[in-house]
């Protein structure tokens, strides 16, 4: 019974603590004092997220993978790199648990074949974009169910070092935004970016908790 | 009907993804602008934390297509390679899986253990669950880490039911279902209700359900099984809430059961009464993760006879047990560095349990006091572990840990019914378990390393080692009871055997081996196979011996035998196979697959060279499924091969083999889904391996049988959500 006693003063102590601490609203992302912001515009907005449907079919429903590119220029780095990561990036891990991407609806349609050099980079880019996307993905945290969606942008330099990663659409939900940066963090180093990406290229994410 | 998701779809999906890079820098002046990648999704569906990636995952929508044929948890669960159960009641199945049984299994619901609290295991875990409402399924049936849980010696197998849903920032949300279901055979019916209204702050959640059926009939002439009739309802509120400080939840629930046959059983439930009361702390820092949960459960278990067995208007045999249980368990995640996690962990478990008979007026032998069987025990368990997960280079993962539990356990001094002749075995037995110390305390080590390596695309690899230590319960170190009636009254196998406990049980301590190699096939015809050998050896396993015969008034044996459990040595091996062909995929969701799944094992006790209990022969299953634009069907052969060994010192029953064709069909429209299912459609007579002797139907007939599988059912069932 001791034990007994114990847990339910413990439980009552948390439900006290839920009912009087929450809400505690957050309404922006903290930034670490580490961390450098990037004076940028944030990429493309996704597609706002729908509001919350029911499963009203027996499949969930298909979320194709969004190709997005953002309009946004980039400044010049006026500072040193806040993450300096000098460790040589391993290779790339291919152990990535399995992801759960959902196919396109729909075909993409065809781009206008470019020139061989651009045919050339564009390759070299395809190639790094998805290394990169499968590290970050292959170590995505899971036991969440909190929905959110945090962006991230982030820079690396020609070595692969993470040079700087921000927040840069806030969740709402502090917890979410330290996810997905730690996420972004532990994926570093990556690969030496192709030449075709240019200095210090500069990538958005978002990290879309259900 | 099993519409288990599996790993191919998820890696083939992660193949094609890659192609959708294709256009992401079709601009040439690229380095002037940010690359948007495609977004992460952290899907809340996805396998808890610390969970191998070869576990099996069964999630709300594949619940939705069986809840209508069953309302145990654990008979859907065995429908998975290397799970199988000990039949029981209808809504108490006891898990086993790769040959280790419930008490060795680690089942937790929402991360936490929930005690036994009677001596024929009425009342098991997932019998708090219902399939109307469980959220999702974790099922580890190979190598699991240490950090899943301590004092188990076998698979894992993880329920999760109502996860806290929220709003989207600054809506509000209400979303729910429910549902009701009815089965011909049995005339079993019930309902369910899931209800949440949130804030993005706040979110209150009910969970409710009622399920009730008759006693049901046998496949072909097999007739009325007596003793499968039951009833029960279970409710819960979830309050959480996210904070500045992290996620916060309560829940606390109540069941009760009012009734609950058990055909291969000496005695019935009666009744059984339990609430519990959860809180549960999350957050997701920089430096790691942290989830600490505190739980107490109380439950008060009755015994004695329904109708069938000749019912309580002559006092019958009432058996009572009280069980509290207690405690903490911590976890912390620690993400280290890029390659490495560490977890560290401490777990807190109070169990405290009191089981009487009380004395039955005018009877000769169960009177004139109460019969003490259990008093006041205690076992408490304080488990430590910690465990480094790496992801190496070239697509390597490995998790190594090792555990500590400490074990303490004693009771208090028992008693008979009284000291007349007939109760001579027992007093004596009383007197020596009185005389005798019944503190204990174990320390047991465990230890597990798990690697998972994906040599080639579309070629996975696992292999796991475990040295896994498991504390006798408190019924198999503290029965005591010798009389025939005591013994009886005694264990959870379903054999009408008398058992007796054993204070000089020692920890039986496991070493398994486990592997799976799974190949993924993608173009045009996608497909998987995986193929997991195993291998586990059980020191000190805790069997049984043999006392002697049971023998009626005359003196005559009964057929049935007086056990007492002891460290024995056994070892198990085993194969199962599964995969799946994707057979036609159209647009929109529409697709039509093949799966299949099959399981051999051989059980061997090495004390006597026979064979273990209760293992199941090999079985296989083959199933079709066909969803189409809110059409969806399935139609599913199951195949269970002839028991031919069985363990002589049990006098376990051989059982022919049989062949079972389930079909169903469902459509869904805004919501709203109509399913109709005939199980057993051929109305195939047969006796599940594992399903004990039908003592219901002995009582009633005298005459002695394998409990009937259930016959054929017509099921309907129809769901709304919103």
């Amino acid at each position: 019974m001791r034990g007994a006693t114990v847990a339910a003063a413990a439980l009552a102590g948390l439900s006290a603590f839920v009912l009087f601490a929450a809400p505690a609203p957050n309404p922006a992302a903290p930034q670490s004092a580490a961390l450098k912001t990037f004076d940028v515009l944030p990429a493309e907005k996704p597609a706002p997220l729908p509001a919350p449907q029911p499963e009203s079919v027996p499949t969930k429903p298909t979320r194709p993978v969004r190709l997005r590119e953002s309009t946004a220029s980039l400044p010049r780095r006026t500072e040193a790199p806040s993450v300096p990561l000098t460790a040589p990036h391993p290779p790339l891990p291919d152990a990535a648990p399995p992801l759960d991407i959902r196919l396109p609806a729909a075909p993409l349609p065809p781009p206008p074949p470019p020139p061989p050099r651009e045919q050339a980079d564009k390759s070299a880019r395809d190639a790094y974009a998805r290394s990169l996307w499968q590290r970050i993905a292959a170590r995505r945290p899971s036991g969440v169910h909190i929905p959110g969606t945090a962006e991230l942008t982030f820079s690396l330099s020609a070595s692969g070092a993470l040079e700087r990663v921000s927040v840069t659409g806030a969740s709402g939900n502090a917890a979410l935004d330290r996810l997905a940066l730690r996420t972004v963090r532990r994926a570093a180093p990556f690969p030496a970016p192709p030449a075709a990406l240019g200095r210090e290229p500069t990538f958005t994410i978002a990290f879309r908790f259900d | 009907m099993t519409i288990f998701t599996t790993p191919r779809l998820r890696a083939r999906s992660l193949c094609l993804a890659g192609t959708a890079f294709v256009s992401i820098f079709a601009t040439p002046a690229f380095a002037q602008r940010a690359t948007a990648l495609p977004d992460i999704d952290v899907a809340s569906d996805a396998l808890p934390p610390a969970t191998p990636p070869g576990a099996r995952r069964i999630t709300r929508d594949d619940l939705d297509r069986q809840d209508m044929g069953s309302s145990d948890t654990a008979d859907i669960l065995a429908r998975l390679p290397g799970v199988s159960a000990f039949g029981a009641g209808g809504v108490s199945s006891l898990p086993v899986v790769r040959g280790l049984d419930n008490g060795r299994v680690g089942i937790l619901i929402d991360g936490i253990k929930v005690d036994d609290a009677c001596p024929n295991n009425m009342n098991p875990p997932l019998s708090y669950t219902d399939p109307q409402t469980v959220s999702a399924i974790t099922v580890v049936t190979g190598v699991s880490p240490v950090s899943l849980g301590g004092d188990t010696i076998g698979g894992n197998i993880l329920v999760e039911t109502a996860q806290p849903k929220f709003a989207q920032s600054g809506r509000t949300l209400v979303t729910g279902n429910v549902s009701t279901f009815y089965r011909s055979n049995g005339d079993g019916f019930g309902g369910a209700a899931s209800v949440t209204a949130a804030t993005d702050r706040v979110s209150l959640t009910y969970d409710g359900s009622y399920t009730q059926s008759d006693n049901y009939e046998g496949g072909g002439n097999d007739g009325i099984v007596r003793s499968t009739e039951y009833a029960k309802t279970d409710h819960a509120l979830t309050l959480a809430a996210q904070t500045g400080i992290g996620l916060f939840r309560v829940q606390g629930g109540i069941q009760r059961a009012p009734r609950e046959g058990f055909p291969n059983q000496r005695m019935d439930m009666t009744d059984n009464r339990s609430w519990f009361l959860n809180g549960r702390w999350q957050n997701w820092f920089a430096w790691g993760d942290v989830d600490l949960t505190v739980h107490y459960r109380d439950t008060d278990h009755r015994m004695n006879f329904l109708a069938d067995k000749g019912g309580t208007a002559n006092g019958g045999m009432p058996m009572n047990t009280e069980v509290h249980a207690a405690g903490y368990t911590l976890k912390l995640s620690l993400p280290v560095s890029a390659r490495d996690t560490i977890r560290v962990g401490s777990e807190l478990h109070h169990q405290w349990l009191d089981d009487y008979w009380p004395p039955v007026g005018g009877s000769m032998m169960m009177g004139p006091n109460t019969f003490v069987n259990v008093n006041a025990a205690h076992r408490d368990r304080l488990g430590t572990y910690a465990e480094w997960e790496a992801n190496w280079a070239d697509g390597l993962t490995s998790t190594i840990g090792i555990r500590n539990d400490q074990v303490w356990m004693n009771t208090g001094d028992v008693q008979p019914y009284g000291t007349g002749m007939m109760q001579m075995a027992d007093a004596m037995a009383a007197a020596a378990f009185n005389a005798a110390d019944h503190a204990r305390h174990d320390s047991n080590w465990s230890g597990s390393a798990l690697l998972h390596y994906r040599a080639l695309d579309g070629v996975a690899l696992d292999l796991g080692y475990a040295h896994k230590v498991r504390s006798p319960n408190i019924y198999e170190r503290y029965a005591w009871g010798r009389g025939t009636m005591a013994s009886n009254m005694i264990g959870w196998f379903g054999d009408g055997n008398g058992y007796v406990g054993n204070l000089n049980l020692a920890p039986e301590r496991a070493d398994t081996i486990s592997g799976a190699v799974t190949f993924i096939g993608s173009g045009g015809t996608p497909w998987s196979l995986k193929i997991a050998p195993w291998f586990t050896h059980v020191a000190d396993y805790i069997d049984v011996v043999k006392l002697g015969d049971v023998r009626n008034m005359m003196g005559m044996p009964t057929g049935f035998v007086q056990l007492q459990f002891a460290n024995r040595e056994a070892h198990f091996y085993g194969l199962d196979v599964s995969g799946d062909v994707a057979l036609w995929q159209g647009t929109d969701g529409a697709a039509a697959r093949m799966s299949f799944g099959a399981s051999w094992l051989h059980g061997q006790n090495l004390a006597d060279d026979d064979p273990l209990y209760h293992q199941m022969p090999f079985n296989a299953s083959v199933a079709l499924d066909y969803a189409n634009a809110g059409w969806d069907a399935h139609a599913e052969i199951q195949a269970v091969a002839d028991k031919t060994r069985v363990d002589p010192t049990r006098v376990e029953p051989k059982t022919d083999g049989y062949t079972l064709v389930n079909l169903g069909t469902g459509y869904t429209w805004r919501g709203i889904r109509l399913g109709v299912e005939v199980a057993n459609l051929f109305d195939t007579a047969y006796a599940p391996p594992l399903g004990g002797q039908s003592l219901g139907d002995l009582k009633a007939t005298g005459i002695l049988r394998p409990v009937p599988g259930r016959g054929r059912s017509f099921n309907l069932s129809l769901s709304a959500k919103f």
